[in-house]
């Protein structure tokens, strides 16, 4: 894992500017919530970070290393989708090896080394599956494997609860919460929802218009919000937030 | 509900199925046809017997002799199958980037290039004269025929990969395999078109279908040599007895079941990447 520090990026699509100098470090082993409303910019941040975007100015660093020019391929960053993308091609266990098989790693460690960490994320007995017959929840701890399975130095993660059930949302928050900060993975988690921001991220950045509006600790936004906009969005629908386990 | 399905399923097989049997029969003059069991139609359509007239020969070729047996195969006819596999060929090797770029990319002049792909959609006959204009040394050669086929079928072909891959995830795929470390080509060919497999099957089943089918191209750009199937189909059906006409509507009706079987298993198996 590794430090990820964004410097002063911006991004523009014709007349719009979707990113509009952010600047944001996320510490080894933090996850670092992005929470704003659809259009404000946080899934560009994000893929400026995968390397999707080049942006207009600005420079992405993993550690030491500027990445701003490196292609997708070889940043080795995780990514996990709200639409899981899993290949159905593949089975469970070769959508985890993937990347694995892509640096060259041999049959039999790429099969442990998946077969380790679908165990881990309570899937261990899919392995041989065709994804197209899991639940949503198992695709998307499937999706989570393929990503951790390279041992990215950031695990970046668009929306990858929205769409699930909130029964189902609570008991995989938990889970994987856990299992991240086990890991002590990197993370860049990219959301709408408040709640979920604020029980799965150690800081959180709120953005709005391209911009960041505050950068801070759940606690910290939540509290004393910065600006108007972060202490309407952060309190909008959540009154009855659980600040029991802090 | 389900009476009216097998009342209108029963509708539509009625006809391939009588024909089926008829073409064993000698005779069919009213609705039914009589004469039970000959295999004199089909061995006429595939050129065994003597022929006569307009019935040529299917150039029967012998593919190997083993021990006072000899196998052969109607060479010529291989070979009109073959041209339409040809034309599918072509499509695929145009048709799965043209509709991935579609499907994929916004640019500029996207809906041009979405509309130029269908525009071949044009008559055969249109197409077959315009082509003759344009490539007279094209003219009753069989690349002349392959080239044809695929442009006319072209659309087919784009239509189900795009829809195909309008289906899925495409760029969440795509993005999900680079950043596992594959290039885009290697995306391309291991992640991309292995999951448009369906997509890419069908697409390659209407081409065929359709294209050995043609007709109207076909009548107009052949001239001399192996005759694509449409034509030969045609010169069985206006020259000879019903019964006749039914062997050779059969015959083709059993390439088109072969064909798409083995377009299938060719993709499911051909496209599997496991090992």
């Amino acid at each position: 894992m590794a430090r990820v520090t964004i410097d002063s990026i911006r991004k523009r699509y014709g007349e719009t500017t979707a990113v509009d100098g952010v600047s944001l470090t996320v510490d080894d082993g933090e996850i670092v919530g992005v929470l704003g409303p659809s259009g404000c910019g946080k899934t560009t941040t994000l893929r400026a970070v995968a390397g999707f975007e080049t942006p207009n100015a600005g420079t992405v660093a993993f550690d030491d290393r500027d990445v701003t020019n490196v292609p997708p391929e070889n940043r080795n960053v995780g990514l996990v989708f709200q639409e899981y993308a899993l290949f159905d091609n593949m089975t469970v266990r070769e959508n985890v090896a993937f990347g694995l098989k892509m640096r060259g790693v041999g049959t039999a460690e790429r099969r442990d080394r998946a077969d380790e960490l679908l165990e881990m994320l309570g899937i261990g007995g899919m392995a041989a599956r065709d994804p197209t017959t899991l639940s949503g929840g198992q695709q998307q701890r499937v999706g989570l494997a393929r990503a951790l399975a390279i041992e990215p130095s950031v695990l970046l993660l668009d929306e990858p609860m929205t769409g699930l059930d909130a029964k189902l949302k609570a008991r995989l928050r938990d889970e994987v919460g856990e299992l991240l900060s086990a890991l002590d993975v990197t993370g860049l988690y990219v959301t709408h929802d408040q709640e979920e921001a604020m029980l799965m991220c150690d800081r959180i950045a709120v953005m709005n218009d391209g911009r960041l509006e505050q950068v801070g600790t759940p606690r910290e936004v939540y509290e004393s919000p910065a600006t108007e906009f972060v202490s309407e969005f952060v309190s909008l629908d959540a009154p009855e937030l659980p600040f029991v386990q802090w | 509900m389900t009476a009216t399905l097998l009342v209108v399923v029963a509708f539509l097989m009625v006809p391939v199925v009588l024909t089926f049997v008829g073409s064993f029969a000698s005779e069919w003059s009213g609705v039914v046809p009589s004469g039970f069991v000959t295999l004199q139609n089909w061995r006429e359509v595939l050129g065994l017997a003597a022929s006569i007239g307009s019935q040529r020969s299917m150039g029967w070729d012998t593919l190997f002799s083993l021990g006072g047996v000899t196998v052969a195969v109607p060479s010529e006819l291989l070979f009109s199958v073959g041209l339409a596999l040809g034309g599918v060929f072509i499509n695929l090797l145009v048709g799965v980037p043209i509709a991935y770029a579609v499907a994929r990319y916004e640019f500029r002049g996207d809906e041009w290039v979405n509309a130029i792909s269908v525009l071949p959609l044009v008559p055969g006959v249109i197409l077959g004269v315009a082509f003759l204009r344009a490539y007279p040394n094209l003219s009753g050669t069989s690349f002349g025929l392959i080239v044809g086929y695929s442009l006319l079928k072209a659309p087919f072909m784009v239509m189900a990969v795009r829809s195909e891959f309008e289906s899925m995830p495409l760029r969440r795929l795509e993005e999900s395999a680079r950043s596992l470390g594959a290039s885009w080509p290697r995306t391309f060919l291991t992640v991309i078109v292995p999951n448009a497999r369906s997509g890419i099957v069908s697409g390659a089943i209407i081409c065929w279908t359709l294209a050995a089918a043609e007709f109207n191209f076909s009548y107009i750009v052949w001239a001399k040599g192996t005759q694509p199937l449409a034509l030969f189909l045609q010169r069985h059906i206006s020259n000879s007895s019903f019964t006749k006409a039914a062997a050779a509507v059969s015959m083709f009706f059993c390439i088109i079941v072969a064909i798409t079987v083995l377009l299938q298993q060719v993709g499911s198996r051909g496209f599997d990447t496991r090992g």
